[in-house]
């Protein structure tokens, strides 16, 4: 498939915003002239946009929704609201499975550096990297350990390389180590965890979501960290491409969620020519005197690479703007508070969950991953049997999506959480302010099916159909 | 056109999750929706081994095997797992020479790998299968089956399994089988 989309916004007239996409591709042209937003539109767009959206970004997404459904055309255009212009060309459609789709989406997103310890199931991705980065300038390095391959990423980020790994489980508690230091020191990077089932070594390559937690709390001390969660072959290209540009905007790991069956999955994916990347930005002004931790506007300093005429000095101790470590308790306490900050008081930035399903549903499902892909399937069997079922599927996982959350279920009567764990993201549905929420949960490497979604839902909820 | 869930069972080495594969590759090129997927690890290298396919003229919402409505069975203990309980199966593929099958459904029995091994190309036999499935069900066109091997195959491997996936054809219109269209 061959086709260029083009979108159109402006910010300065928000009734032109997106007021046209034009799809050309080999065998006819499309034009999609977004109608002002009359009764019609509005009604159409709620119902696929995710409920308290602004008419705007339900604009945005009926523009995705028309793209999708318009024949032999089934690419998506992400539109940033910052953007006025944003080109996409769609060159080719593959076949690929999410492991595949994740190394893909790394490299189109500029990284040049992998080091890695192989690891059931989510090996694909070092054997594609090895494959496709040598030939391409980049790197790949095959590490004693997990320790070490994390290390490897961390220093070939801060001398100026976009840089990733990927793991599971296992390797995964390897790490936690030197993600804490890469949050502390500030370099950006990308930690893929295809999870795998259990705790220890669990069961090699079977599926599992039970890593959730230690993606949020497994380095220690106080910390926010962004983790994202994709549940088609697509997202995983799309968000670990979104991973690279949130590492750099933030200058903090960002962890790839991936469970062992979407990473093992083959289905279409879309890939286009040229991406939206998030390049580093370097430091100007005076050599002399410079602080290389001292943090712009947005709390996230502007960073010089190793090899620069700037002095960098990286340390995992508390350090103050200049980098030399302190033992003073306001650089500490500062230190830390702006780590955490600049992440979670930038949260509107990270992809938003995505609502499917009526608009005032008695039952809202939240998911991720392959059991996200359950709950959908299941909304749309259980509708069909008269029940209303509303699923909230996350993208971010971390920070995570509390206001989304508290608005989509307001005034659902049952709010169900399904993940293969004991209750991991239940916990913070809760936290959440969700008290009422229960969950399905399975953990025994078995795919939590749509079937016993409806099953579940029908024996705990009065408003249920026949 | 309802969505086909198709399981391919059988043991590991028969190249299941290739013919799956395959078989996803070139309902693509028929402007269909497909995903795959298939048994990982240790089953991949001998023992029971699976691949899913679902092909469905709409979006795939659910990408695994939930029920499936077309199954092929290799082995008896391929059988045993995926027939032995109280599965609501629609079509039946099976080997007749390795699979003792008792069911009462609509069954297709045909000595799948001893056609293989006649073609010198025992590994070959799923792709065989394809050959008998696509033609019985009609899923997709044998041409574009035929494009999706030589995409998925090393050339030096293509002339063996082309024949090995034309006899699957032949087979079933020398039996007079007419195609079914759609599962039910």
């Amino acid at each position: 498939m061959l086709c260029t989309v083009v979108c159109q916004m402006s910010r300065s007239d928000p009734k032109l915003a997106l007021s046209q996409e034009v799809i050309v591709c080999p065998a006819r042209v499309f034009l999609l002239e977004l109608i002002p937003l009359d009764a019609k539109n509005v009604a159409s767009a709620a119902t696929i946009a995710p409920k308290g959206l602004s008419p705007e970004t339900s604009r945005v997404t009926l523009a995705r929704w028309h793209l999708k459904n318009a024949n032999n055309v089934t690419c998506v255009s992400i539109v940033a609201p910052t953007l006025h212009w944003r080109c996409v060309t769609m060159t080719r459609s593959r076949f690929l499975q999410g492991n595949e789709a994740c190394a893909l989406g790394g490299i189109a997103a500029g990284a040049l550096f992998f080091a890695g310890y192989p690891i059931s199931p989510a090996t694909e991705i070092a054997e594609l990297c090895s494959n496709l980065l040598p030939p391409k300038g980049g790197i790949y390095i095959q590490m004693e350990d997990e320790l070490a391959s994390l290390a490897a990423v961390v220093g070939a980020s801060l001398s100026g390389m976009k840089a990733f790994t990927a793991t599971s489980g296992p390797g995964f508690s390897l790490m936690q180590e030197n993600i804490g230091f890469a949050i502390m020191s500030e370099v950006p990077c990308v930690i893929v965890n295809v999870q795998r089932f259990g705790l220890g070594t669990g069961i090699a390559t079977q599926p599992g979501q039970s890593d959730v937690m230690a993606a949020r709390w497994g380095t220690h001390g106080d910390h926010s960290i962004i983790a994202l969660v994709p549940a088609s072959v697509q997202e995983c290209f799309d968000l670990t491409i979104e991973a690279f540009n949130l590492a750099e905007r933030f200058r903090s790991p960002v962890v790839v969620l991936i469970d062992a069956i979407i990473a093992h999955l083959r289905e279409t994916v879309r890939i286009p020519e040229q991406v939206n990347k998030i390049e580093r930005i370097r430091p100007s002004g005076p050599i002399e005197g410079f602080q290389p931790y001292a943090p712009e506007e947005n709390l996230v300093p502007v960073l010089p690479n190793y090899g620069d005429e700037y002095i960098l000095r990286v340390t995992g101790l508390v350090h103050d703007q200049y980098g030399y470590s302190s033992a003073n308790p306001d650089v500490g306490g500062q230190l830390v508070g702006r780590l955490i900050d600049k992440i979670e008081l930038y949260s509107h930035e990270l992809p938003e969950p995505e609502y499917t399903g009526p608009e005032d549903p008695d039952v809202v499902v939240i998911s991720y991953g392959i059991s996200a892909r359950s709950a959908l399937s299941a909304a749309q069997r259980g509708g069909r049997q008269g029940l209303s079922i509303g699923v909230l599927k996350l993208k971010t996982i971390w920070p995570f999506p509390e206001q989304a959350v508290t608005r989509t279920c307001a005034r659902a009567s049952l709010v169900v959480v399904v993940e293969m764990n004991k209750g991991q993201v239940l916990r913070e549905v809760k936290a959440a302010g969700i008290t009422r929420a229960i969950g399905l949960n399975r953990t025994d490497i078995r795919v939590i099916m749509p079937g016993e979604i409806i099953s579940f839902v029908k024996e705990r909820c009065s408003c249920a159909g026949s | 056109m309802k969505e086909w869930q198709i399981l391919l069972s059988g043991s590991g080495g028969q190249g299941l999750g290739l013919a799956g594969r395959i078989l996803a590759t070139a309902s693509l090129h028929e402007g269909l929706n497909a995903t795959q997927s298939q048994s990982y690890g240790a089953r991949a290298r001998g023992g029971y081994s699976e691949s899913g396919v679902v092909l469905s003229s709409r979006k795939i919402i659910f990408p695994l095997i939930e029920q499936p409505n077309l199954l092929l069975v290799l082995t008896d203990k391929a059988y045993q797992k995926n027939l032995n309980s109280q599965t609501n199966l629609v079509h039946v593929v099976f080997d007749s020479d390795n699979v003792a099958m008792s069911s009462g459904q609509k069954i297709y029995g045909f000595p799948l790998a001893r056609w293989a091994g006649e073609l010198g190309n025992e590994k070959g036999v799923a792709i065989l299968s394809l050959g008998v499935i696509t033609t019985l069900f009609g899923l997709v066109k044998s041409e574009n089956i035929e494009k999706a091997i030589a995409e998925n195959l090393a050339p030096t491997l293509l002339k063996p399994n082309l024949s090995c996936f034309r006899k699957g054809l032949e087979v079933v219109k020398c039996q007079g089988l007419t195609p079914i269209n759609d599962p039910a």
